[in-house]
């Protein structure tokens, strides 16, 4: 057809090659828009090679049957294959299976047998911090989704402040203008003054076409990473020449026969605004600069900091059901199988980014930031702690996890805390407020290093259940997950939060452990001056000098008699 | 022919490939696919056996 109209003529001629052209411009320049498909591709090659396969071979079978009856018959094999492999695959997800079973395999998995400790820990729950910041914005900001991580030297939570999404113009016209950086350990978070960073990205999560980050992120893709790799989720963060920097962590899809997602490295996007050269660039070729995971370590400002994708650090979390062999999460073992609770009205789910000490731990894992998953066992009454998980945020290979299970500790997981919060008070509308994100808190307190965890009271809209209260100084708590009481803590003062949680259960620890006293028992002043005595002595000093003579009189006369 | 193939370039555009092989989602992807072939074979046909 197209033959025939190319040898019409010469005006046909050129209508081709015009078309044919712009296509390829399209094709090049969307690449942002059907880049899905080519990883979809990528994603289940296997698949899609072998359905293809027995596809082809049995349409020529069907063709080159005969007999009706021998043609039904092929018919019918193509839809019991791929009715058994959509059944298999998917409806009972053994594909899925495969493919963890798959990151597993990849892990560089190392078991720790002490539990590190934590620190810094963040008083804030993510989604107060987050109604916190959008209280702080006008009608044609949104504000980004918080992520903690290190800023000079600190643990911070930081959003960008863009153009919202619910008009189209500004995400076309406008640039992100601020960003929040808000202290993570302090009991009052501010959204303004020097927590208001001002500086302008031109490219942002919510802006429209080529200055949408995601769509810069994949026009900046080579050929081959088209195929393999997806941005994920968006962190700001300062660089080491300390400019702000939007950081896109990458996923990268690996293997043939079931392809499992692994971290792949990050894009760097800088701030300031385009002018007409960055357009072009940005449409042609996007903009931003890959640094793969093996280059990481040359840029210290990604070392030991948070940029690995949550929806990796998940899987690989996962798939730890599959330490007791490849057979053993299927239904009819589930000795070691192990899930990651689900938290209800609790929007932040699992992964929590924690900050961990693990200088006394027997690993050569960092001190810093971790994803900090609490494996529990798969069915839904079975709430103990299995597997503590630590993933480095860095993205670093190494996937260090705590058997809590083979320990026999008996502790309870996240998904126990919620009701041994509101038992504790029954006076609390739980109705209206709900104890959220159950993070660790592990201390050496009265002579043994002890697991907590730290729960924040939120109040939560009725009508939306994302709607957390914003409160700057919410109830906090804290579970021991071994003994199970609940410690009421005074967040305004963190430094006496261990006192507290010797205050209440050192008697319960004395009687079950036979430990010995640990802090200050008796209350004695060390700062207090003492009484400055008078300058006027209390007696005259001829009194003194009368009594003295008196004395010696006494004395005298004791002597005289016995002369006598 | 062409019609189905625009159409099957549109379906691959909405496609949600986040939810991968659901199989609600896989049959919209299939009726223009069937249909090319059927185009296909019937063309062929013609061209083999004429129209009648």
């Amino acid at each position: 057809m197209l033959k025939n109209y190319w040898n019409k003529g010469r005006k046909q001629k050129t209508i081709i090659i015009v078309i044919g052209l712009v296509l390829l411009l399209a094709l090049f320049v969307l690449r942002d828009d059907y880049q899905p498909a080519l990883l979809f591709v990528r994603k289940f090659i296997f698949i899609i090679l072998l359905s293809i396969l027995v596809l082809v071979f049995g349409l020529r079978k069907f063709r080159s049957s005969v007999s009706t009856g021998r043609r039904m018959g092929v018919l019918g094999l193509l839809i019991v294959f791929f009715g058994v492999l959509y059944a298999v695959g998917w409806h009972f997800k053994m594909y899925d299976y495969m493919k963890t079973y798959n990151v597993f395999n990849h892990l560089n998995k190392i078991e720790i047998n002490a539990l590190p400790l934590t620190q810094n820990e963040r008083i804030q729950p993510l989604q107060n911090i987050s109604s916190m910041a959008n209280e702080s914005v006008g009608e044609t900001k949104d504000v980004s989704l918080p992520h903690l991580v290190r800023v000079d030297g600190e643990n911070k939570w930081t959003m960008a402040i863009q153009p919202t999404e619910k008009y189209v113009w500004q995400g076309i016209t406008d640039n992100t203008e601020e960003v929040f950086s808000v202290s993570s350990t302090t009991p009052f978070p501010r959204f303004s003054n020097e927590n208001r960073i001002p500086v302008t990205f031109s490219i942002g999560e919510s802006l429209k076409f080529s200055r949408n980050t995601y769509n810069a992120v994949v026009q900046r893709f080579n050929f081959f990473q088209l195929f393999t790799m997806e941005p994920s989720d968006t962190f700001y963060m300062k660089n080491d020449t300390g400019q702000w920097v939007q950081v896109v962590s990458l996923v990268k899809w690996k293997g043939f026969l079931f392809p499992y997602p692994t971290f792949g490295g990050v894009m760097v996007i800088q701030n300031g605004e385009h002018d007409f050269g960055d357009y072009i660039e940005r449409i042609l070729i996007g903009k931003g600069t890959y640094i793969s995971p093996k280059e990481m370590s040359k840029h210290s400002f990604l070392i030991g900091q948070n940029t690995l994708s949550e929806k990796v650090s998940q899987i690989q979390a996962e798939s730890l059901k599959f330490l007791g062999g490849f057979t053993d999460p299927l239904p009819w073992k589930m000795k070691t199988a192990v899930k990651i609770p689900e938290l209800p009205k609790d929007q932040n789910q699992q992964p929590f980014v924690t900050d961990f000490d693990f200088s006394d731990t027997d690993s050569n894992a960092y001190s810093g930031l971790y994803h900090w998953f609490g494996l529990e066992p798969v069915g839904d009454e079975r709430t103990s702690l299995t597997f503590s998980v630590f993933i480095p945020a860095d993205g670093s290979d190494a996937f260090y996890y705590y058997d809590h299970a083979s320990k026999k500790q008996g502790y309870a997981g996240v998904s126990a805390m919620p009701l041994k919060v509101k038992e504790s008070r029954k006076e609390y509308d739980w109705t209206a407020n709900t104890p959220v994100e159950f993070r660790p808190y592990i201390k050496d307190i009265a002579g043994r290093k002890r697991m907590f965890f730290l729960g924040t009271v939120s109040a939560i809209s009725e009508k939306d259940a994302g709607q957390f209260d914003g409160s700057a100084t919410p109830d906090l708590v804290l579970i021991d997950s071994e003994y199970r009481d609940v410690i009421w803590i005074d967040v305004k003062h963190p430094s006496q939060w261990d006192k507290t949680v010797y205050n209440q259960l050192n008697e319960a620890w004395r009687s079950s452990e036979g430990i010995g006293y640990y802090f200050a028992e008796e209350i004695r002043p060390i700062d207090v001056s003492g009484k400055t005595p008078d300058s006027i002595p209390a007696v005259s000093s001829k009194d003194t000098k009368a009594l003295e003579i008196e004395r010696l009189q006494k004395r005298i006369d004791s002597l005289k008699s016995l002369n006598n | 022919m062409t019609l189905f193939a625009i159409l099957l370039i549109v379906e691959l555009f909405i496609y949600d490939y986040d939810s991968g092989f659901e199989w609600k989602n896989s049959l919209r992807l299939l009726t223009p696919v069937l249909m090319i072939i059927a185009m296909v074979l019937s063309i062929r046909h013609v061209k083999k056996h004429g129209e009648n």
